[in-house]
């Protein structure tokens, strides 16, 4: 018997729509009391995004290590939020990708479902999001080779103790500069100096890493209530963005001179910080966030990925900057790896490694797109909005664009996400095999008598049966 | 061959004119699959236990992951404690390549549905995929009068179980090459 595509695609489609209540629990109600798993979701994400408690090796926070990557303490509600939310998405991304493969109503479907698996055993899109670009080797004739030695010691012995020395001095005038604030009273002084330390800052990063970048598009005058959302690559994104337009970031206040520096140097940005731990803070900060919106003429600036991603891939853009009520100027930004791969893997380099590796190539090369400015409709959902928002910045900057939630580097996904196909087989041999007229009665006990159960049971796996369980064995 | 995996990260010359005899790959597929190996194997363990196989999301959500990674170790009693060196992710993925010959896709079918590995598919394995596969969907006493059906249909020999020639036969009309192959 013959089963329509369109079937198919009907079948999905209403598993799709029976996710969608799950949603309308979690949107943002101003003023409302949030749970903390909530919150996470509308907690906008910036570069130096939230380490609430320990850092994921269960070290303490450091300034330049390990920046930007959540917390054990956050990752369980992530890991909570999870379990609600994700369903529905994945869903929607896994139907765009493979729409195209029928589905027969057939016991041998198993056969499909193997050769997908490996499939993706052997290529996939998330972890090929997180990966470098293997950049094409050119040195292979000799005089390339030479050419190419001679500039790696131009890089090395040249090139990079000048730009350390940039970057250094960059950073201690800008400190100086900043520090000196406290002789004087006058408020008009202390803004002029940030302002000469912050400028002082950001060329001397600039300088250090050679970064040529063109910007492009139209930039508004007026920002009041705006907020640029843009594809996360690197730190350095948020120092690009900031050189041309002072733009408020959002980020965790560290203690010390990095501290310091936030709380003179990148003053006249507007920046809004928030303490770590404290779980009334991240309303607070919500509320901020909101406060600055209405009264600032400063953009504030996230990144709804949420972590790195290599400049190939778009992922999961998380809805909470998009339920601000705010107008968003999308921001697409691209770099050109011919010269360096500015993609920061903070789980493989440290930031300082990674700094020195940017110093120590040619330089970089960035494109910034500022589009046309975005609202939310009527009769959109944030989520809605977030994917339209997401599909213009990923063909601005020509990103493959995914539906992985970044967060899934740090978690793994519960096995009770289970390909939506499944129900759709099961209607699909439920009418083939015409079940509703069926006449057996095998118990279904019988199973424990056979002497290969055990080994059948073993080989599922069906002695623990979720991911969760596994991981809560293991923590023992 | 001694110490081919264990403490040399690269794969020298040696060993891949040995992995390319063993399997359908040439020398750049091997190095591919290698360095894709490398990635899976997070620990540097040199094989791939099941929680590194399920950091692939999508192959967390294939309801035959199971069986997918129970390819690799067909010996492995335990699945939780499943363990793929490269030589067997190269031998298992050597069959699902294009060059895979039409016998080996065939056994490796049969293996999927063969949980015990006793050569013959009862209705207990059969039950036991199809429920992987349909999940909540189908009513457990359904599942099994499809079961019987299917078993009905295709054992010819009228014992109970499916062997591998009955298998190959309820298959014949079916593209395998094309059913079983991936683009590596």
């Amino acid at each position: 018997m013959s089963i329509s595509q369109s079937d198919v695609d009907q079948a999905l489609e209403e598993l799709s729509s029976q996710e969608t209540p799950l949603f309308s629990q979690v949107s943002y109600e101003s003023g409302d009391e949030t749970s903390d798993s909530e919150f996470i979701d509308k907690m906008p994400r910036s570069k130096s995004y939230v380490k609430l408690s320990q850092g994921v090796q269960g070290r303490s926070i450091r300034y330049g290590t390990q920046m930007g990557e959540p917390g054990k303490s956050e990752l369980t509600f992530i890991q909570k939020r999870f379990e609600r939310t994700m369903p529905g998405r994945l869903l929607h991304g896994l139907r765009n990708e493979d729409s195209k493969e029928k589905i027969k109503g057939d016991i041998f479907e198993a056969i499909s479902f193997v050769k997908r698996g490996m499939q993706k055993i052997v290529a996939d899109d998330f972890t090929a999001a997180f990966q470098e670009k293997k950049p094409k080797a050119w040195n292979f004739e000799w005089y390339l080779f030479v050419t190419w030695v001679l500039g790696v010691i131009l890089r090395y012995a040249i090139l990079l103790p000048i730009r350390i020395l940039i970057f250094a001095s960059g950073i201690l005038l800008a400190s100086l500069i900043a520090s000196t604030t406290f002789i004087f009273r006058s408020n008009k002084i202390k803004a002029f100096l940030n302002k000469l330390a912050f400028k002082i800052f950001t060329e001397g990063c600039v300088l250090s890493w050679h970064a040529s970048v063109a910007y492009h598009g139209n930039v508004p005058k007026n920002f009041r209530n705006t907020v640029i959302v843009a594809n996360h690559t690197t730190m350095i994104d948020a120092v690009l963005m900031m050189r041309r337009q002072l733009v408020s970031i959002v980020g965790q206040h560290h203690g010390g001179l990095a501290g310091l520096v936030q709380d003179t140097i990148l003053s006249p940005l507007e920046p809004i910080w928030f303490e770590r731990g404290a779980q009334k803070d991240r309303k607070q900060t919500v509320r901020k966030i909101k406060n600055h919106l209405q009264t600032s003429n400063i953009p504030i600036l996230l990144f709804p990925e949420g972590t790195c991603v290599n400049n190939e891939y778009c992922v999961m853009f998380k809805k909470g900057a998009f339920e601000l009520d705010a107008t968003i100027i999308p921001v697409a930004i691209r770099y050109n790896k011919i010269f360096v791969d500015a993609f920061w893997n903070s789980r493989k380099k440290s930031l300082p490694n990674y700094l020195l590796g940017v110093m120590a190539s040619w330089g970089l090369v960035a494109d910034i797109y500022f589009l046309d400015p975005m609202t939310k409709q009527e009769n959109e959902t944030p989520i809605q909005f977030a994917e339209r928002v997401k599909n213009v910045i990923a063909k601005k900057a020509k990103l493959k664009n995914v539906s992985w939630d970044g967060y899934l580097k740090y978690i793994k996904l519960s096995d009770k996400f289970k390909d939506g196909r499944s129900q759709v087989l099961g209607a699909y041999l439920k009418r083939k095999f015409q079940v509703s007229k069926m006449k057996s009665n095998t118990a279904n006990s019988e199973f424990d008598e056979n002497p290969n159960s055990r080994l059948i049971k073993n080989r599922l796996g069906l002695s623990i049966t979720s991911t969760n369980e596994r991981e809560k064995k293991k923590i023992k | 061959m001694g110490g081919l995996f264990s403490k040399d990260d690269e794969l020298t010359q040696e060993d891949l004119e040995e992995l390319q005899e063993m399997s359908n790959f040439n020398q750049k597929q091997i190095r591919r699959l290698y360095k894709r190996f490398k990635r899976l194997d997070k620990d540097g363990s040199g094989s791939i236990t099941l929680d590194e196989f399920y950091s692939i999301p999508e192959l967390v959500m294939n309801p035959l992951n199971i069986r997918v990674i129970g390819l690799f170790d067909p010996e492995c009693e335990d699945v939780e404690k499943v363990s793929v060196n490269f030589k067997q992710f190269l031998k298992t993925l050597s069959v699902f390549s294009p060059n895979g010959s039409k016998e080996d896709k065939l056994k490796y079918a049969f293996k999927v549905y063969d949980i015990a590995g006793d050569d013959l598919i009862d209705e207990h394995e059969l039950f036991s995929l199809l429920k992987l596969m349909v999940g909540e969907s189908i009513k457990t006493h359904e599942i099994l009068y499809i079961v019987e059906k299917v078993i009905e249909e295709v054992d010819t020999t009228m014992d109970g179980c499916i062997s591998f020639k009955e298998f190959c036969n309820a298959l014949k009309d079916v593209d395998l090459e094309e059913k079983m192959s991936i683009n590596i």
